[in-house]
């Protein structure tokens, strides 16, 4: 129904008050505070007709908060074990059901951050019943919505359809959680759709703060600092799901409720006919960390260039939920953070026109998790901005909140908590988070009683024992260049990284003792491979290589005509032209790079003047130029067949329609595996792949054709970071005559 | 029967003001709303966007409350507010806990009489309303959607919409301000709507007191029901300037929300543009097997159901210049196949459940059942009729979507607004 909301959304000017339009950035140079000038003309005050009148319309006094009622809960257990709690409510013709798998980001191994998102988003992606279509169509066709995703404590899955229809969440649930296939196809579509949205975090300042803020708080060596990077989804592979899965999704380690307007007695002969399938298993030990310590602060610039604003982190650790001080702060925690114009952040950073948005607060786990404070100011306000924060939760610490705040914000608290409670599925998802947590209905009906039960003198005791202000860490993530000068005024030591950077450093998994069997089908993929690219006899004769193409290489969406030629002579000698032929541009671009050994050179317009200029390659981009050359794709298989080769067979994977196997050859450069895809019909290569600081980087082959008794591909497209090149090969020629010159750097021009 | 619904309790005052109440056990939360029958279709020609800056001006300060105290008040108590303006009504609702509803009602009714015009005001919320607009012109499909009704209605104020119009805004004064709130912003052109876990003796009580005393105004002004549309009597075609994107769209005007033929041509309506498996998204979005590209990146239909005679529009997004006759061409083929050849039970069964769930699931909240009875009452004159109404879709058949398909959906009349993309 996405068009119709979007249709109509479009004529309805939806508003509440609107936010003040943000205030024009100031220039270098702007501003007159070194300039001699006049007294300023005092305004006349602006008549205000509230001011000094006895007759306003005050706000009630609040009432003390009350329970919440809530219907009756039936409890009872299938006999595979799965726990069912069923609330019956027939106001509407609605029916809701919620299952949570205690399967979450605190369950996932470090090697494999994101299996439990990934896992959650490939439930309704195919079934031994269903495939990906026909999930979304039977959703589609009963008019309802289903949906699982995946979060720091579950997996949750839930479906909400009208009551005539409640048959098809009670088929379509247990058959998501009992017979899900994940297949393939999907399983890249969906890691191509996560690691998309990872990328456009480098485009959110915000999200990328929150991630490094929790990242400095809790470092390496705890769950919580962990960040999901392109490189932890692209390795996670099928199996990796099915046994994430496999292992946690028992029914003894899940919680199901059903509410609405469902027939309670019926419902049990429902649900052990449709979960009764769902095969019981002990539930894995949950892994635990040791708790990082802070002492002092930590202070970290991201550096994203051109970044206007900057978002500000500064982050401690929070309480778990079951701490007894959990109220007590739940109360200092909204009168410094709710967002509110009378809360301590908002108006601690309103003064001076800083920004209206600002807020704290700190995660109700199971376990210990995170305080954060967050907001965002123009980029020369950072460190006032920052210290203003600092200094308010200081306050906080020392002074805690007064008796009015105490008294306003259990008002708002407990008045919020009873709008949770309307839907059913509002309903269903508070019971689930009450039982996740180990608490029980009581919990969730006397919270407001609870949160006005919170004196002044505990709350103001909580702030101080919680809140340090001298162990904190702080994230900015903004321009550096005009980060950098503020805090060094400040006296602040802080480290820097760029915005691109990896925030959790990639791990390799201790390597599995080599498997005789696995290798020796690894090297007959390889040998298969060299029999039908021509042989090793032809592919230890070529001395020389050159090749001629045309094509088009797409950069950011932008799409520039491009030719290439290409020389290679064996061992290390290598030069390849390019030129670009930009649409609207005057000339062509004429890009050289030439390299011999250990020496290499590049020519090409000056970035700054456009002019000619050659420059030697060196460094990284050395280091990249002996990468290329060991992976040339027409001899990657002789390293394959170097007896002394790394390998290992990876599942075979199905793409656009061709079967491959897959031969992973284990690089010299930084332990880089290169994936060989070896189609399954013709042995020939169609794919090499390898992950280049968490980007998938892949060249696929077609086209084959034959040069003198060898195949070469006629087809190549190469994909990766946002480019893309796909090349049709006009000439081929095997030991090519080559003047020795060609490799020697020119002059400009 | 699908199954239970509220029951409404309705009455009014003295003065005119129409009450409609809802209790509810679930949750102790209370939606307090007030319906003004006045929209943009109320608007002079020359002051588009008044309805809209109204809306803004009723959080900036009255008589007896200071600006944006009314949203603080209800925020501090854990509630929340929010407005909405539309061609035919602009509502406000505060949604809190039940114990404070005296509270909001009496916030309404301050500001029902007791709004002030002051200038710093007025010229704050005019830049904020243009700001808007601002933004609002960088989406293509906000601009297509304004493009096909200046096209397709000639002399009916659904012309334009509630968003305004620069110029316009630009103009409006402090009197024009008055002048539009004495006329509309009355007892007697107003629904109150309380939903949520209160007695209505409660809600009658503070109705009384807070509203009672306010006075009855004569009957508002009606320059939409002076300005009907004439039948459209053969296609209108229009070509716009090139936008970001290319976008085709096709309307036809379709009758007032009273008429029964409403179901029929909003299940038309999802069997042809909601849902991924509908004909104009299958039909636009999937790829051609041979050359592995499709008409249009997006596609949809809508049935915009109005108080005086609404559109259903249907539209296809496509960024090469090429596929716009292509669009076209394929949104009259699969509209003409409906209504020649019908609906199949799968599609129609479809449609239904959709429509139903939709309205059905937005009752679960009190905001959502409050705002679903002022819609009615805008539209119909009945707090009640949706209620109503999620029965009638059951009783559509299949003979009915072509039918009004063949009557209202023809080539013969419809609108087309094509907006090329921009060459690359």
């Amino acid at each position: 129904m996405t068009m119709r909301k979007l249709l109509v959304m479009s004529l309805v000017v939806a508003c509440g008050p609107k936010p003040a339009p943000a205030p024009i950035p100031m220039l270098p140079g702007d501003g007159d505070a070194h300039v001699v000038k006049p007294p300023p003309v005092k305004q006349a005050p602006v008549a205000d007709p509230w001011t000094g009148r006895g007759d306003l319309i005050a706000a009630p006094a609040p009432h003390p908060p009350a329970p919440i009622e809530l219907p009756k809960i039936q409890e009872f257990k299938l006999s595979n074990g799965l726990a069912v709690y069923v609330v019956k409510n027939d106001h509407l013709p609605v029916v809701a059901m919620q299952l949570a798998v205690r399967a979450g980001r605190m369950h996932e191994p470090r090697a494999r951050l994101g299996v439990s998102e990934l896992t959650a988003d490939m439930l309704v992606k195919g079934t031994r019943q269903h495939d990906a279509a026909q999930l979304a169509k039977a959703i589609d066709v009963a008019g309802g919505t289903i949906a699982a995703d995946s979060t720091f404590e579950a997996t949750l899955v839930s479906c909400t359809v009208l009551a005539r229809n409640a048959g098809t969440c009670f088929e379509l649930v247990p058959e998501m959680i009992t017979q899900s296939t994940f297949p393939d196809a999907e399983l890249t579509k969906m890691r191509e759709m996560l690691i998309g949205t990872l990328r456009r975090r480098f485009d959110d300042a915000g999200t990328l703060a929150s991630a490094h803020a929790q990242n400095l708080l809790w470092g390496q060596d705890h769950v919580r600092g962990w960040i999901n990077s392109e490189q932890s989804i692209a390795a996670i592979k099928r199996d990796d799901v099915v046994a994430w899965h496999r292992a946690w999704f028992v029914p003894g380690n899940a919680l199901l409720v059903v509410t609405g307007d469902v027939d309670a007695k019926k419902l049990k002969g429902d649900l052990e006919r449709t979960f009764g399938a769902w095969r019981t298993g002990p539930v894995p030990p949950t892994p635990s960390y040791p708790e990082p310590g802070l002492s002092g602060s930590r202070i970290r610039i991201v550096d994203k260039p051109g970044q206007v604003q900057t978002h500000i982190r500064i982050a401690q650790f929070g309480i778990k939920h079951d701490d007894p001080r959990f109220f007590d702060t739940l109360v200092w925690s909204y009168v410094l953070g709710s967002g509110s114009p009378g809360s301590r952040l908002v108006k601690a950073l309103r003064e001076g026109g800083l920004t209206s948005t600002a807020t704290a607060s700190f995660d109700r786990n199971v376990d210990r998790g995170s305080f954060v404070a967050s907001t965002a100011v123009r980029t020369s306000d950072a460190a006032l901005a920052a210290r203003r924060m600092l200094g308010e939760i200081a306050r906080m610490a020392k002074e805690g909140p007064t008796q009015e705040e105490v008294g306003a914000a259990i008002t708002s608290l407990a008045g919020s908590y009873a709008m949770r409670f309307q839907s059913v599925a509002d309903t269903g998802a508070a019971l689930v988070g009450a039982e996740l947590h180990g608490y029980g209905w009581e919990y969730l009906t006397n919270f407001p009683v609870a949160v006005g039960r919170v004196e002044v003198a505990d709350s103001r005791k909580a702030a101080s024992e919680i809140l340090d202000p001298k162990a904190y860490v702080m994230v900015l993530v903004g321009d550096a260049k005009d980060l950098e000068p503020q805090l060094k005024k400040e006296g602040w030591r802080y480290e820097k990284l760029s915005f691109t950077d990896p925030i959790t450093a990639p791990i390799r998994e201790p390597e599995a003792p080599p498997d005789a069997k696995a290798i020796a089908a690894a090297r007959k993929l390889i040998d298969e491979a060299i029999a039908a690219k021509g042989g090793k006899a032809k592919l230890l004769g070529m001395k020389a290589l050159k090749m001629t193409a045309t094509g088009t290489t797409t950069i950011q969406g932008q799409s520039v005509p491009v030719e290439i030629s290409r020389v290679f002579v064996l061992p290390d000698k290598m030069r390849i032209d390019a030129t670009l032929k930009p649409p609207r541009a005057p000339n062509d671009v004429v890009v050289s790079i030439g390299v011999s050994g250990d020496t290499g050179w590049q020519r090409g317009p000056d970035p700054k003047t456009g002019e000619p200029m050659v420059a030697d390659i060196t460094g990284a981009g050395l280091a990249s130029v002996d990468f290329e050359r060991w992976r040339e794709p027409e001899l990657i298989l002789l390293k394959a067949a170097d007896p002394a080769a790394k390998l290992q067979v990876a599942p075979d994977e199905t793409i656009e329609g061709k079967s491959y196997a897959i031969v992973k050859l284990r690089s010299p450069f930084g332990d880089v595996d290169v994936a060989l895809y070896i189609d399954k019909k013709t042995k020939l290569v169609g794919r090499m792949s390898y992950s280049d600081g968490g980007n998938a980087e892949n060249d696929d082959f077609a086209e084959y054709r034959d040069v003198g008794g060898v195949k070469f591909a006629y087809k190549r497209t190469s994909t990766g970071a946002g480019r893309a090149t796909v090349l049709d090969i006009k000439t081929v020629e095997v030991d090519p005559k080559v003047d020795p010159q060609l490799f020697a750097k020119p002059a400009a021009r | 029967m699908i199954g239970k619904l509220p029951a409404i309790e309705t009455f009014a005052l003295p003065n005119g003001l129409q009450v409609a109440v809802v209790h509810r056990e679930t949750a102790p939360v209370v939606s307090v709303q007030v319906w003004y029958h006045v929209g943009s279709k109320d608007e002079r020609r020359d002051r588009r966007g008044t309805a809209h800056m109204f809306e803004h001006m009723m959080f900036k300060g009255t008589a007896h409350v200071r600006p944006d105290a009314h949203t603080q008040s209800i925020n501090g108590l854990g509630g929340y507010v929010s407005a909405a303006t539309d061609e035919d009504a602009t509502h406000y609702a505060n949604t809190l806990p039940a114990e404070y509803l005296e509270y909001a009602v009496k916030l309404e009714a301050e500001r029902m009489r007791n709004l002030l015009f002051r200038a710093p005001m007025i010229d704050a919320q005019r830049e904020v309303l243009l700001e808007e607009l601002r933004e609002q012109s960088a989406s293509p499909l906000a601009k297509g959607l304004e493009g096909c009704l200046w096209v397709a209605y000639q002399k009916h104020p659904y012309a334009w919409t509630a968003s305004g119009n620069a110029k316009d805004l630009a103009a409006i004064t402090a009197e024009d301000l008055k002048r539009f709130y004495d006329a509309y912003y009355e007892p007697n052109n107003a629904l109150l709507v309380v939903v949520g876990k209160v007695a209505a003796a409660d809600v009658k009580a503070s109705a009384d007191k807070w509203f009672g005393g306010i006075a009855k105004a004569n009957e508002p002004p009606r320059p939409a029901a002076v300005a009907q549309e004439p039948p459209e009597s053969a296609r209108r075609r229009e070509v716009a300037e090139p936008g970001q994107i290319g976008m085709t769209l096709v309307g036809w005007h379709i009758p007032a929300a009273r008429n029964k033929d409403i179901y029929a041509l909003q299940l038309a309506s999802v069997v042809l543009g909601a849902g991924d498996s509908s004909r104009l998204k299958l039909r636009l979005k999937t790829a051609d097997p041979k050359t592995g590209r499709s008409l249009a990146f997006e596609a949809g239909m809508d049935a915009i159901v109005r108080e005086d005679p609404g559109m259903a529009i249907a539209l296809g997004a496509y960024s090469d210049p090429a596929q716009a006759d292509a669009v076209e061409a394929a949104i009259f083929d699969e509209v003409g196949k409906l209504a020649t050849r019908g609906t199949t039970g799968d599609e129609l069964r479809r449609a239904k459940n959709q429509l139903q769930s939709s309205l059905v699931f937005s009752l679960e909240s009190a905001q959502g059942l409050g705002e679903a009875i002022g819609r009615s009452w805008i539209l119909t004159g009945n707090p009640g009729a949706f209620l109503r109404d999620i029965d009638e879709i059951d009783k559509v058949s299949a003979a009915d979507v072509q039918r009004v398909a063949r009557q209202y959906l023809s080539s013969d009349h419809a609108t087309v607004v094509v907006f090329p993309p921009k060459a690359r």
